[in-house]
């Protein structure tokens, strides 16, 4: 981290390259592939002026949800659309793996879930996918996620459950 | 027994193991004997497990190096970041050192002022070339001091200007020498003069006022009228 705070090229060479698809994923979620770029290059710009203050009370792949979700906030106000995300999300360009097989539960092949994942979780709120995403992806617990939120915990268990029944619905398998 | 809504809204918590201990048998219990709600665990559990196992969408080629060069163009990365990087407490440094630097100047000049003045006002004195007029004495600053304002027909006018002719006929200065702090040529005025103890005319609080030389004779008689003030 000093080395990076330092602005060392290496240093930080090395935690874009490590973070890179994670923030632009983050990204992509937030306003769509359109701006993706633009969002990820600007959350990079942010670590890196603020990185002094990450104290690591938390794992740096938690703060950095932390500041997607700040950064995304502030770019969706200034393009001025209120559901900036909603727009692309018909012309992302996904990333279709070769489908191995099918989801036994789903009964998707993998690729077309992976999709359909993609798109749902782009409709989701902010609120609501980053705690998936904390989740999920960070595997913290809801104390933790209650904590890096600054929410309660019965709000974290809310928004999971919340969370959980839309993107089932979205992705398919409607509950009926 | 828990019914199939309220045990569904408990299937989140069942999922992520954050369900409290004493609905966690209720739950297993129940989802025992409901294909129902196993069926709707098997569906919420769908959408975390894929975020598991997703690979998260690579970012456009080229995105680290135009992202290098706008780090570049910002000044957060190489030289420049480092310069700042070192600054965050070298600059607090150099802050501290210069607020000491101005404040040892301000305590320097403060020292050095009055003399300064005392000196400028000397070579001013120095310098005037007097109006021949009258000398006159004002002013009175505290007991055993009476402060005076000369204007003196010497072309030497300032602190010599009383022990000069022709004001030292008129006027013998009082030792020890006045202090001048003339503001025109040819005007002296004394911020302090020390006046000895039997000097006639000596008083506190009062204010001398000679207008014409031939009063001064009745102020060293100590004959002269003092005006309170």
């Amino acid at each position: 981290m000093a080395r990076i705070v330092d602005g060392e090229a290496e240093a930080m060479d090395e935690l874009v390259s490590r973070y890179k698809d994670r923030v632009y994923q983050l990204s992509v979620w937030q306003v769509g592939v359109e701006h993706a770029e633009d969002l990820a290059q600007e959350v990079f710009v942010e670590i890196f002026r603020s990185i002094a203050r990450f104290r690591g009370e938390s794992r740096f792949s938690t703060w950095l949800v932390s500041v997607v979700r700040n950064v995304g906030r502030g770019y969706r106000r200034r393009l001025g659309r209120e559901r900036a995300r909603m727009a692309p999300v018909t012309m992302e360009v996904l990333e279709e793996l070769p489908a191995k097989g099918q989801d036994p539960a789903s009964g998707l092949s993998r690729g077309e879930l992976r999709r359909r994942l993609k798109q749902a979780m782009a409709r989701l709120s902010d609120e609501h996918r980053d705690t998936m995403i904390l989740r999920e992806w960070e595997g913290l617990s809801y104390q933790e996620i209650a904590d890096t939120l600054s929410i309660p915990v019965g709000t974290v268990r809310s928004r999971l459950n919340a969370a959980r029944s839309h993107l089932a619905r979205w992705i398919g398998r409607r509950h009926g | 027994m828990m019914r199939c809504h309220e045990i569904q809204a408990l299937l989140s918590e069942w999922l992520d193991g954050e369900l409290e201990s004493s609905r966690t048998q209720d739950v297993a219990a129940h989802l025992d004997g409901c294909a129902e709600c196993r069926r709707r665990l098997e569906e919420l559990a769908v959408p975390g497990r894929a975020l598991r196992e997703m690979v998260p969408q690579a970012a456009p080629p080229g995105f680290e190096a135009r992202l290098a060069a706008r780090l570049q163009r910002e000044g957060l990365r190489g030289p420049e970041r480092r310069l700042r990087g070192l600054g965050a407490s070298r600059w607090r440094i150099a802050a501290l050192l210069l607020l000491a630097g101005v404040l040892l100047v301000v305590l320097v000049l403060s020292f050095l002022t009055p003399s300064s003045l005392r000196e400028a006002q000397s070579r001013l004195a120095d310098q005037a070339v007097a109006p021949p007029t009258s000398p006159s004495l004002t002013g009175v600053d505290k007991p055993g001091t009476v402060g005076l304002a000369g204007r003196c027909s010497s072309p030497m006018a300032g602190a010599d200007c009383w022990s000069q002719s022709p004001c030292s006929s008129a006027l013998e200065c009082p030792s020890p020498q006045p202090m001048v702090s003339s503001q025109e040529p040819g005007v002296s005025s004394f911020e302090s003069l020390q006046l000895p103890a039997d000097t006639p005319g000596r008083m506190a609080g009062f204010e001398v006022g000679l207008a014409e030389p031939e009063l001064l004779g009745s102020w060293r008689a100590g004959e002269l009228e003092l005006s309170g003030s």
